[in-house]
């Protein structure tokens, strides 16, 4: 039984930005894709909007059909790019090619950051996108708001 | 100030900021800083031991500081701080057996046959490791390879490579199970890790040499059982056994319990030399000989006793009197002499032959309720004639025959003299090279008798100085 989910803020993802990330994880099949969400998280209750994602290369080269990997110095410099369009790394995603979008235990041991790290997982076989939050030993999955365009 | 920059699930901590001034010269100085300005943040960034968590990674203006002096980085004025997650994962989707392989490809660099052969030939071969069964190692393998069954590689590699540096070459049949061995190979920290192309199959249509090693047969393993589970013999020592030949001087008292004894351990191939016939008397102790033998050749009856307890044996027969003219010929080609014989002139001929032939010795003799056994071995310890430079006079020297002997005493000092044979035959254990072992039957101990080697030695001393290394130092090559 896993605990109760923590309590938070809204999460809306910004119109275009679900398509975007499917046709990423279409294209990079049977290779995992992974990248950032950029957004907004202004604090004080307000939504965290998530207004786009960059994709990343996927740095594990032993097994891209099943792992993968954001190499740090890629998301150095994407937090910086992100900053200078006053915008935020808000979260982050990856694809599942022939699995569900689901997080695996890798995911939960390696992915999961600190606790409330926001994390999409696409399953581009099933046309299948989730949203998690992560916890310290399993991530709790989240219902974007319909942001309205 | 510099500047920290901390990503959203880490604002919480330091009251919604995500951006703080800090001071501070260094990294370490800075990260302190922060901890103490937002204590909550300290569970965050740092593990119980206090090192920072595994999935921390910091950033001095876009450059990781692992690039700089790690936490020991200066920090000035203007610098940003960023702190960031390390993010990996996997599907866990069940791999294929073809889609893994397809990566090790990609992967593991390869050696082709004929690059291998070039790397064996230099001063500093790589380590070759044969990862195939104990079966398909046995009809052939690459000449100075290792094997080492790919079920035990894991468990076995790194008693046999401590050096993670030390280039390996993996190889099997095709070149398929040695793709996972050298994988797994470099899982375990081995840095130059290849895989040979194509295997022993690709290494056998280059037309390029196999070794086959001498094996035991399923009878053989069955029958040296005991043996096999013996790290010290196993079956490279039995096969050692069986390669080997013994001369045993004598079918008599030490002789016989002797021979069965090496017959049934394996020896391969027993010379022995006697010109006697049976005699009743000789049964009391002499146990290779039956009731029925009595009056036949003592070389036949042991022969036949012998072959009827292992009938794989090669028997030699010399049923002539050791001699100074026929000695040098029937000890060659032995590896070891057992001297069994009962009087001084056999056992001087005995030793001024093995010490030309650089044979070792063991000697046993026997007299009435004592009896002693000892190696001599020119070129690793002292001779006979170290010992005993000359004959005592016949009355202080009885003989068996003149003396008698408690039957059981040869089979005592006889056996004994196979354990020794067979702890040179093996290269294991300490002989009893310049020792002598006494047996007191009547008081029930045994003690042990050192010598030296006589260095003006007229019989060994020449050939100790061809071998001064080896000399007085006990271990047989």
């Amino acid at each position: 039984m896993p605990p109760p989910m923590p309590e938070s803020t809204p999460i809306a993802l910004m119109p275009g930005v679900r398509a975007a990330l499917l046709e990423m994880a279409h294209r990079a099949a049977p290779r995992e894709c992974c990248g950032v969400l950029l957004g907004r998280a202004d604090g004080g209750g307000a939504p965290v909007r998530i207004a786009a994602a960059e994709q990343l290369a996927n740095a594990e080269l032993r097994d891209p059909g099943t792992r993968f990997r954001i190499d740090p110095r890629a998301l150095a410099a994407a937090t910086r790019a992100a900053r200078a369009r006053a915008l935020d790394v808000v979260g982050f995603f990856h694809s599942h090619p022939d699995g569900p979008a689901r997080p695996s235990a890798e995911d939960v041991d390696e992915a999961s950051a600190w606790p409330g790290t926001l994390h999409v997982i696409l399953a581009p076989a099933a046309d299948e996108l989730r949203l998690y939050e992560t916890g310290t030993t399993t991530w709790y999955e989240r219902q974007p708001l319909q942001a309205r365009p | 100030m510099p500047q920290f920059l901390l990503p959203i699930p880490l604002r919480k901590y330091a009251d919604g900021h995500g951006e703080i001034a800090i001071g501070g010269a260094s990294v370490r100085h800075a990260l302190a800083q922060l901890v103490h300005r937002c204590p909550l943040l300290e569970d965050q960034l740092f593990d119980t031991r206090g090192e920072l968590r595994a999935f921390v990674n910091l950033f001095l203006n876009g450059d990781d500081i692992r690039l700089h002096d790690g936490l020991d980085t200066p920090v000035g004025e203007r610098d940003t701080l960023e702190v960031l997650p390390a993010i990996a994962g996997g599907s866990g989707a069940p791999r294929s057996f073809g889609g893994w392989r397809a990566d090790l490809q990609a992967l593991i660099p390869t050696l082709e046959p004929l690059e291998l052969a070039a790397l064996q030939a230099q001063a500093q071969p790589p380590a070759l490791v044969d990862v195939r069964s104990d079966s398909e190692w046995a009809q052939g393998h690459i000449p100075h390879a290792l094997h080492i069954d790919r079920g035990y590689l894991e468990q076995r590699i790194e008693a046999l490579l401590p050096d993670r540096a030390q280039p390996v070459v993996c190889c099997c049949q095709s070149g398929v199970r040695s793709m996972f061995a050298a994988e797994t190979l470099m899982r375990l920290g081995y840095r130059n890790v290849k895989s040979l192309a194509g295997g022993l199959e690709a290494w056998k249509q280059h037309g390029l040499p196999l070794a086959v090693d001498a094996q035991l047969s399923g009878h053989q393993r069955a029958r040296y059982l005991r043996h096999l589970s013996i790290p010290e013999v196993g079956q490279e020592g039995q096969l050692r056994l069986l390669d080997a030949k013994v001369l045993l001087i004598g079918a008599g008292g030490l002789g016989c319990p002797a021979a069965l004894y090496l017959a049934a351990a394996g020896v391969g191939t027993l010379g022995i030399v006697d010109d006697d016939v049976v005699d009743l008397s000789n049964l009391q102790r002499q146990v290779l000989h039956r009731a029925d033998s009595v009056g036949h050749p003592k070389t036949e009856s042991a022969r036949d006793t012998l072959l009827a307890l292992n009938p794989d044996l090669q028997v030699r027969l010399f049923p002539q009197r050791l001699d100074a003219a026929n000695a040098a010929a029937i000890c060659a080609g032995f590896d070891v002499i057992v001297d069994g014989s009962d009087n001084f002139s056999t056992r001087y001929l005995i030793n001024d032959t093995a010490v030309a032939l650089g044979l070792p010795v063991v000697h046993g003799s026997v007299y009435r309720f004592e009896g002693q056994v000892g190696v001599f071995w020119a070129g690793h310890g002292p001779c006979y004639r170290c010992l005993y430079p000359a004959a005592p006079p016949p009355e202080l020297a009885p003989s068996c025959a003149e003396g008698g002997v408690l039957g059981v005493l040869p089979g005592v000092i006889g056996v004994l003299q196979a354990t020794e044979t067979l702890k040179l035959l093996l290269r294991i254990g300490e002989p009893l090279l310049g020792r002598a072992l006494r047996y007191d039957a009547l008081a029930g101990g045994m003690r042990t008798l050192r010598f030296r080697r006589d260095p003006a030695c007229p019989c060994c001393a020449a050939a100790a100085a061809e071998a001064p290394q080896q000399a007085d130092e006990g271990v047989p090559a």
